[in-house]
Formats: C-alpha cells, sequence, structure tokens
C-alpha cells in the first residue's frame, strides 16, 4: 500500500527505510510476540454491566487489565478462584465488610481473591496488572460493590494456545497485482517448507511487488465453530478445505481485522493463504480462535487487540436516554406485553404499564430501554428493560373484591391478547403532566382511575442511599364496591419487614400503608385494601431500591 | 431543456443500460423532473425520520409521524428550511396519522389513538385510547395500518397477518373500522400484509396488499364492507370471535374455503363475498410493495384530478392509479409516474393546494432510493407531460385519453401498440408468476374526435386478466413519444 496516514500514530522500523501505516491496535509488525495481554473491560452507563461477557487469557501470561467506568456509579473488578457461582459468594464476603467496605475497595480478605482493582469513580479508569494462572479453568470477575454483583459478573477462562500450522509450505511468486491473481496459474520463483511453521511475508529482499501462498495444515482438537481472523497490507484471502473462510482483497493498509467463521470436524484439515504485497507497506496477520483455545497467531506478526467479540454487540445496543423528562416506549416489552408502555423517569427510576390488564407490570432502576430490537430490522419480539433491580408486578388484573381475608386473587384473565380489555376493565391513555410524567387512566367497573408513579428521593429514609419511587392511584367517579382490593405484587419471596414494608429481594422493597401480605399462587402477595373517603380513593406505594 | 432535446440527452447517457429491463432506470427520473419537482425537505437534526405517517395541519405545518413513534411538525414545510419541532413522542409504530375535530388521530400497532396538546406549549399532552379490537402478540408482522377519518369520522384500519402467512389472534388480516366513540366494526376480512389505505374521490375505501400468499401480485384492494379479500388465513377469527362474543361486524358468515392453484377469477364464482383486486401493480414491473395513497382535486397537481398516487417502498417510486366501476365492481389501470425517490415510500398525502408529500424508510426491507429515510416534496412544473391520462374497458377493447393532443396518424397504426394479457395464480404458496399469458391482437385504433384520445379494438379480451397496453409508436402533436408509454388495467368485469 503506498500510502501511510499521518493522522495515525506511525512507527519507523529499523531495516525498513519506510514508514507502515500503523494505527493504535497494531504492534509492529513481526516485532517478538508481546510478554503480556490487554484487556480492556468498560462498565455500561446504567445497566450494572459490564460490557463483555468475558475474555480469555493463556495460563501464566502476563495480563494487564483496564476497567473503564462509563457509569454514574463507582465499581470494582475482583477476579476468583474458579466456583459455579458467578463470583456471588465472594461478593457476600465482601458485603460482609459492612462499615470497612468503603476503606477497603470492598476487597475482602479471602485466598480466593486472585486480584482486584480498587474501587474506580465514575468516569474513571484503573488498570491491573497480573499473571494468569497456570492452571486451565473458569475464573468468574464480578463487581463487589454491595448490590452489583448478580448482574455485574463474566469469566476469564484461561485456556490453552490453539496448535499451530503443521507442514507450513509456501510458494513465492513476483508480480505487479492490484488483486489476488490465481496463484495456482502463476509460476513461483521459488517454494519451500515455513521456517518453525509459521506464516511470514519477508522473502528474501523482496518489498514490492510480490505474492505468497501459504499450505498447511490445522488439527482441529474439538469439532465445532473455529472464527479465524485475517488483515493484510495488500491483499490477502484464507481458504480452508477449499472453502473461502475470510478475505480482504485489493491494496489497503492492515486493520484490525475481518473475521470468518467456518465450522470444523475432528481431525486434519487444509489451509490456504494467499497474500499479494504492491508497494509501499506491507503487513500480514492470521490467527485462530476455537471451542477451549484462545486466539493463536499463525503469524509471525500478531495484534495486541483482542479478537472482536459478538458480545460486545449484543451490549451496546440503542439505549434511550432519560434526562429531565420523562421517555415513553411503547411496544413490545418483555413483561408488559404486546401492548407495553415503558416509561423513564427523571431521577433513574422506570416502570412499564401493560395497557391489556391495565395494570403496572414492571418497576426497575438504571437504564431505561433499549431500542436496539425494534428499530433496526424488523423488530420482532420482545425486549426486557434495560436496567436492573426489575420488579415484576405478577401479570394479573390490579382490582379484585376479596370477601374474606383469604379469598384468593382471581386467575389473570385467559388467552390474552384477545382484542379486548380483561371484563370490566377499558383502558384510557395517558395524560402528560410535570416533566412530560405520564399518568395511566383506564376505567374499572365504571369507576375511573389514575396510576401514576415518579421518581421520589424523598421517600428514602434519611440516611440511606438509593433510589425510591412513588405510586398513586385514585378511584373516582362512583362508589367503590366493599371489599375491593389492590393487588401490588404476587412473586415467589416477599417477607414483611416491618408494618407496611416489604422486602422484596436483596436491596429491593416496598413501602404500602395498609398493606397485607398473604399466600398466593406465586408464593406471596401484597395486597391493599380500597376504601372510599369523600367518594375518592387513595392508595399510595413507594418501591425502594437501596444504594 | 425542452421535452424534445430529452431522448437524444438520454440516449448519450444511457446506453449501457438499454439492455436491463423492469424497474424504471434512473435516466426516467430525470425525464419526469421536468414535469414533477421533487425536493428532500431536510430532516431535523439527529432524528430518525422513517415516515409512517403525514398530515397538513390547519395552521400550515406539516406533521410527520415515524416508525420510531414520534410526530415531528415542520413550520413552513414549502420552505428550503423548514422548522422542525417534536410534537409527540413514544407511540407504537404509527402508521397513518390525521387530524380531525382537534384531535390528532393516529393508528398506532394495538390501538387507534387521539392526542391533543391542550396547554398550547407546542406538544400533546393527552393520549385517548379510542379503540381498536384486534389482537397483537409481539411478532414484528403485526402492523396496523389506519386511514384518515371517514365521513363519520371513523378510522379504517388494516391489521397485517403475524407473521406473514399465520394469524394467531383475533381479527389479523380484517379491515376495522373504529368509531370516535370507541365501538370497533370489522368490516372486511383475507387481508394478507397491508401498506396504506386510503379513500377514492367518492369515499370508497382502497388499501394496499403485497405480495405473498394468495396474493399473486401486489394489487391495491376495494374494501367493500362485508367483503373477504383473497387471503383465508384469518378466517380463523370468525371462530375466536364466536367463542368470545366478538361481533364480526359487517362480515355475515365465514367464507367458503379457498381453492389453492385455481385463479381470482375462479375464487369469485366460489366465494360470493370475494372482491377481486382492482388495480394489479403488477410485481417487478411496477414495484413489490406499494404503500399509501392520495389524490388531488385542486387541478394544482397537475392533469390527473381524482385519480389516486400510490406509493412504492422497494422500488422508491410513486405509481399512479386511474380507477372505474364496472358491472358494480371497481377496477382500473396502474402507470409508472415518479421514478428517484430517496427511500422507500410509505406514506403520502396530497395538500389542498396541490403538492404532495411522501416519505419513509428502507427498514427491514431495503428500498432502490438507498437512504434509510427520506422526506419529499413533490410538485408539478407547470409543464405538461404526455402520458396516458385514462383507461376505460369498453366491451370491445379499452378507451385510452391522452393529457395532450396526439398525432392521428400515429394513433390509427395500430402496430404502434403492443399488447398482452395475463393473469397469477391464486393460490397458498408465496407469489406467483404470470400464467396464462395471452398475446393480443390490436384490431383496430381509432382516433377520436376530440384529438386526445384513441379507441383501440382488442382480440381476445380475457375476464380477470391484466391487459398491458404499451404505446410505443404513439407520438403527440409535437412528434415526443409518451413518458410513460405503458398501462395496466386489471380486467375483473367486461363492461356491457
Amino acid at each position: 500500500m503506498n500510502c501511510c496516514f499521518p493522522f495515525l500514530k506511525t512507527k519507523r522500523l529499523p531495516g525498513l527505510a519506510l514508514l507502515l501505516a500503523s494505527s493504535p491496535w497494531l504492534n509492529a509488525a513481526d516485532a517478538p510476540a508481546p510478554d503480556g495481554q490487554v484487556v480492556t473491560i468498560k462498565t455500561l452507563a446504567s445497566q450494572m454491566k459490564y460490557d463483555i461477557a468475558g475474555f480469555k487469557v493463556l495460563p501464566g501470561t502476563r495480563v494487564r487489565l483496564i476497567l473503564l467506568n462509563e457509569d454514574e456509579m463507582p465499581h470494582n473488578l475482583i477476579i476468583t478462584r474458579p466456583a459455579p457461582d458467578k463470583g456471588l459468594a465472594l461478593a457476600q464476603a465482601a458485603w460482609a465488610l459492612g462499615e470497612q467496605g468503603v476503606a477497603r475497595n470492598w476487597i475482602p480478605d479471602d485466598p480466593r481473591v486472585l486480584a482486584a482493582t480498587k474501587m474506580v469513580g465514575p468516569h474513571a479508569k484503573e488498570e491491573l496488572v497480573f499473571t494468569a494462572p497456570a492452571e486451565k479453568g473458569d475464573y468468574p470477575y464480578v463487581c463487589t460493590f454491595p448490590g452489583h454483583a448478580m448482574a455485574m459478573n463474566g469469566v476469564m477462562s484461561v485456556v490453552e494456545e490453539g496448535v499451530k500450522l503443521t507442514d507450513g509450505k509456501f510458494q513465492l511468486f513476483l508480480g505487479s497485482w492490484v488483486k489476488l491473481p490465481d496463484f495456482s496459474k502463476e509460476k513461483p520463483l521459488r517454494e519451500g517448507p515455513l521456517e518453525d511453521n509459521l506464516i511470514g511475508w519477508k522473502f528474501d529482499d523482496y518489498k514490492n511487488e510480490f505474492g505468497i501462498r501459504f499450505t498447511g495444515k490445522l488439527e482441529v482438537k474439538t469439532e465445532g465453530e473455529h472464527f479465524f481472523r485475517l488483515t493484510s497490507d495488500d491483499g490477502s484471502r484464507l481458504r480452508i478445505d477449499g472453502k473461502g473462510v475470510v478475505g480482504q482483497d485489493g491494496t489497503h493498509p492492515a486493520n484490525e481485522g475481518k473475521v470468518g467463521r467456518a465450522m470444523l470436524t475432528k481431525g486434519m484439515h487444509d489451509l490456504t493463504l494467499d497474500y499479494f504485497q504492491g508497494t509501499g507497506g506491507a503487513g500480514l496477520f492470521l490467527s485462530w480462535q476455537g471451542p477451549g483455545f484462545q486466539e493463536t497467531w499463525l503469524t509471525k506478526s500478531r495484534l495486541d487487540s483482542p479478537m472482536p467479540d459478538r458480545q460486545q454487540d449484543e451490549n451496546n445496543g440503542l439505549p434511550l436516554e432519560v434526562r429531565d423528562e420523562a421517555v415513553i416506549y411503547r411496544n413490545f416489552i418483555e413483561g408488559a406485553g404486546a401492548r407495553g408502555i415503558a416509561v423513564g423517569y427523571p431521577g433513574g427510576v422506570n416502570a412499564a404499564f401493560d395497557a391489556e390488564l391495565c395494570n403496572v407490570a414492571l418497576v426497575w432502576r438504571g437504564a431505561f430501554m433499549d431500542a436496539k430490537r425494534h428499530w433496526t430490522g424488523r423488530g420482532t419480539g420482545f425486549q426486557p428493560p434495560l436496567g436492573f433491580g426489575v420488579v415484576a408486578s405478577g401479570l394479573n388484573v390490579p382490582f379484585a373484591v376479596l370477601e374474606k381475608t383469604d379469598t384468593p386473587w382471581p386467575a389473570p384473565p385467559k388467552d390474552l391478547p384477545n382484542g379486548d380489555w380483561p371484563a370490566g376493565y377499558r383502558f384510557g391513555g395517558y395524560v402528560l403532566g410535570k416533566a412530560g410524567i405520564p399518568t395511566f387512566r383506564y376505567t374499572f367497573q365504571g369507576l375511573r382511575v389514575e396510576d401514576h408513579l415518579e421518581a421520589d428521593a424523598a421517600s428514602l429514609p434519611p440516611g440511606q442511599q438509593g433510589v425510591a419511587m412513588k405510586r398513586v392511584l385514585t378511584l373516582q367517579g362512583g362508589s367503590v364496591p366493599a371489599g375491593l382490593h389492590l393487588r401490588l405484587i404476587s412473586s415467589k419471596e416477599i417477607k414483611e419487614s416491618s408494618s407496611g414494608v416489604f422486602a422484596l429481594g436483596e436491596g429491593i422493597s416496598l413501602r404500602v400503608p395498609g398493606g397485607r401480605l398473604r399466600p398466593s399462587v406465586d408464593g406471596m402477595e401484597v395486597v391493599v385494601p380500597v376504601t372510599s373517603a369523600s367518594g375518592a380513593a387513595r392508595i399510595e406505594a413507594t418501591y425502594l431500591w437501596n444504594l | 431543456m425542452t421535452r424534445s432535446s430529452i431522448p437524444f440527452f438520454l440516449a448519450v447517457l444511457s446506453v449501457p443500460a438499454l439492455a436491463q429491463k423492469a424497474a424504471p432506470a434512473p435516466e426516467i427520473a430525470v425525464a419526469e423532473r421536468e414535469y414533477y419537482h421533487v425536493s428532500a425537505l431536510p430532516e431535523p437534526a439527529g432524528a430518525t425520520l422513517e415516515v409512517s405517517g403525514l398530515e397538513m395541519m390547519p395552521d400550515g405545518k406539516l406533521a410527520v409521524s415515524t416508525r420510531r413513534g414520534e410526530i415531528w411538525m415542520a413550520a413552513n414545510p414549502d420552505n428550503a428550511a423548514p422548522q422542525w419541532s417534536r410534537w409527540a413522542h413514544g407511540l407504537h409504530e404509527p402508521l397513518g396519522i390525521s387530524w380531525n375535530d382537534g384531535w390528532m388521530w393516529a393508528t398506532q400497532r394495538p390501538e387507534v389513538t387521539r392526542m391533543k396538546d391542550t396547554d398550547g406549549d407546542g406538544k400533546a399532552d393527552l393520549f385517548e385510547t379510542v379503540g381498536g379490537a384486534w389482537g397483537i402478540n409481539g411478532d414484528y408482522h403485526e402492523y396496523c395500518f389506519g386511514s384518515r377519518p371517514d365521513k363519520e369520522g371513523a378510522i379504517w384500519n388494516v391489521t397485517c397477518l403475524t407473521g406473514s402467512g399465520a394469524s394467531r389472534s383475533l381479527f389479523r388480516g380484517w379491515a376495522v373500522r373504529v368509531f370516535p366513540d370507541g365501538r370497533s366494526v370489522p368490516v372486511a376480512c383475507g387481508i394478507r400484509s397491508p401498506g396504506g389505505i386510503g379513500f377514492a374521490p367518492d369515499g370508497e375505501c382502497f388499501y394496499t396488499d403485497n405480495q405473498g400468499p394468495w396474493n399473486g401480485s401486489s394489487s391495491l384492494k376495494h374494501l367493500k364492507p362485508g367483503s373477504f379479500q383473497g387471503n383465508p388465513t384469518g378466517n380463523n377469527s370468525f371462530e375466536i370471535a364466536a367463542q368470545k362474543g366478538f361481533s364480526t361486524g359487517e362480515l355475515k358468515g365465514r367464507p367458503v374455503e379457498s381453492q389453492s392453484g385455481t385463479r381470482i377469477e375462479a375464487g369469485r364464482q366460489l366465494i360470493e363475498t370475494f372482491v377481486p383486486p382492482a388495480v394489479v401493480l403488477p410485481h417487478d414491473i411496477l414495484g413489490h410493495s406499494p404503500t399509501g395513497m392520495c389524490y388531488d382535486l385542486s387541478g394544482k397537481f397537475g392533469p390527473f384530478k381524482g385519480q389516486l398516487f400510490v406509493g412504492e417502498q422497494t422500488f422508491s417510486l410513486l405509481q399512479r392509479v386511474f380507477l372505474e366501476k364496472v358491472n358494480g365492481v371497481w377496477q382500473g389501470a396502474a402507470f409508472h409516474f415518479l421514478s428517484g425517490f430517496g427511500s422507500g415510500n410509505i406514506a403520502t398525502l396530497m395538500t389542498p393546494d396541490g403538492v404532495l408529500y411522501t416519505g419513509g424508510s428502507d427498514r427491514g426491507w431495503g428500498a432502490k432510493g438507498g437512504k434509510p429515510f427520506a422526506l419529499e416534496r413533490v410538485a408539478w412544473s407547470g409543464r405538461m407531460p404526455f402520458e396516458i391520462h385514462e383507461m376505460r374497458a369498453r366491451p370491445d377493447g379499452f378507451e385510452l385519453t391522452f393529457t395532450k393532443p396526439i398525432d392521428p396518424k400515429s394513433a390509427e397504426d395500430p402496430t404502434n401498440y403492443i399488447a398482452s394479457s395475463w393473469t397469477y395464480i391464486y393460490q397458498g404458496g408465496y407469489g406467483s408468476p404470470q400464467v396464462d399469458k395471452t398475446s393480443v391482437r390490436i384490431v383496430s385504433a381509432t382516433p377520436g374526435a376530440d384529438g386526445k384520445s384513441v379507441r383501440l379494438k382488442l382480440d381476445p379480451m380475457t375476464k380477470g386478466h391484466v391487459h398491458a397496453i404499451n404505446a410505443t409508436g404513439l407520438r403527440d402533436g409535437e412528434g415526443n413519444a409518451l413518458l410513460h408509454p405503458a398501462g395496466y388495467y386489471t380486467l375483473n368485469e367486461i363492461p356491457h
């Protein structure tokens, strides 16, 4: 490639009287393999997640792990000994530090800890250098700040390097090309075995206008999907068993590589790699990765960056950002149905209303919704909340008349969606108030019901960190039937921690004055009697997320 | 540039493209622009304006709904730099908006909604569910297109089947009329995959349905109350409705089972309520995916007063449709109208002043225009294109009228016309090739006394076939060829 990019970092290499087009992810061509591996992990804003679900390292490698905290909360990252629990037990040991936790960066004095960053503040960065264990296995990593570990975890896999090429050979051709020729029709200048079975492009003193065909065999030890990453300056193409897997033809500088995949059976497979160099910069990088082994370079030159991970794409969608106005997202919402209306409220809380059941289906904190599923492509299926601390109310209608305190809550209406609302209900829409916050409206047996939620920091107990969301329901326009109850939630495990306060899960509680806990088909449920004062009934409830 | 200089100009530019077929080549767009100016509206900064609905507000603002659920208002939309403001957000893929009775009406996927800005801050704050008794369960294909209000203020909605060919919930593949008081009244069944819905000038409701199962080609269909539109997939709603106690409205009973592998003409014989496609928009010739429609009554949009302009998503076009009622059945002809739009047209709007707005997106299916979304304004330049104006069926042929005086010599020569006819298989499989292809002889061509029409006698005239007439050799008084020489007439009925 007869050009260079002055805006990129360039390197003058000894023995090469030319500039190599070299970008930050490129290691110097033909430099010795670096003693170590760089891994960058980001935290995703308001989602309580790391951006990658895992990474692979070689046994005994020196690893430089960079933690970029892009969230508004502090986080750390602790790598633990292999454990099937995603590091949760260790995180609980950290939480047990209690008041000492902050001072100790939530790192417990525990033999399970292999390496740990300190707490990293919002939009800060921390580096961790450690030596990967010699023993192969899955080593969980986790954020041990209280409440984070359930969602913020991942796995460092210590895996062997894959096998290198066997029976590697090259054929060198001379010619002036702008695209790969068919080397089988060209006469090689010379040919021979590859030194150390490693693919390299330097033969004799040719710097310009040559081409090489590399052949060899690759041993696949476990059948499955294999990934091949290839880039070059200039063109190249890889075939496995005669089938094209990945290529970058034409004249161009090298880049971070294109990844092709192939399903390969156990046993030996034929590799053919064609490469040509026009003029100027030159380079060739090929690696592979497969079941049970780490990205392994088949070329003498290697890239620093890890193989692009598809997980990263999955975690980086189209998050809808909520600032000082409520954001409404009406769509197919997992847990809130095909007539779901999600609302992201200023203040870091969210809810999803099921406009078919006429009920609040979900509340959660942190990030609102990822619109990628519905706003790119055709957009089928249901999208779950993006944030964390999700509380599902248990899909059912909000009201029922309970004749006795132990009258069971009626079963949810069957065969929804059915083109109509449950008997007695009719959804009426919503009205936007201050900061664009909606109040949902529906009718229930002739009564006009309004259901309103919003963030309410004042509801937090003094000195407690966290977020709170207040819900106010009103019923007007008629007499409230005797024995009418509102059900706020039905789920597996609910405990009454004090009168009218119910623990819904780790660090999540519901406060409902007059609320009553009783068994339900799901486990337990919280109901509250609806009584009318001067023709209108009003029920208040508060959802609280600690820390 | 004068009209007569175009053929030479095009010949120079387009030599390599001449051998290619079907879709209008880009050069036709160049020729068309002499008669119709097409200009892109600058989108609001940062917005993904995947146009899904259009409306002209009483204050002259252009309202634009998007597939991402927003409604934007453009003040001075005819200006090079309209001022945009966001009026609403958070809607579920609205496909059809209209302003009536002080409310903005929108058909969202799950319901018809009306909206209002009660405090005058330029943003809607009241979102009222009007109604919409149809099922929905999370499939991308569960689109719902809504009309403007009819004379009773009701919105006509056509629901796509769940998945491209199945219906698991109530009234999918049906047309449902939603009244302002919230009542939902089913009016037609047998729908597959609509792309738009609207009214003809006399108030009859039409929709476009896309090629697929039971649709050999895409077409424009007449939503006659009580009708079956040809796709039996959604007929299970008759049973679902009976079980759940829902009224099937104008539909009096489940249509007789369709016979796959036949013809629509045979289906009409078998199924009493089967209303055949009014105008087939021949697949691959006129497009792949027809959408919204509008018409002009002002005469300011050129010579096609009262005719329908139909959007086309895949080919990024507008088609033109002439309709007539023969033996009580709607039918008519389709013509190429304008090509070269920026993205896949979905919504169309004609203003009372004869300005057409159209826009859309290519999301999910792709469009030739190449842009992910676009909004464009179309205005007549004032120059008269030489086009077939109307194409009417006669007992033994067709009468073609033209927008300009024709050269009688070229008009009376039968060899100046090429005619053919064909139909499609009526089947449960996807689409259909053209079948029963028939070569049609032009028996005679008789120019009309008005100097702007010609009466063609054809042999044979085949009931149920699309009849294509390509007036390749016809010239106007100045020796120019037709801008779009072909018309495609769907002969459901032969006049007595």
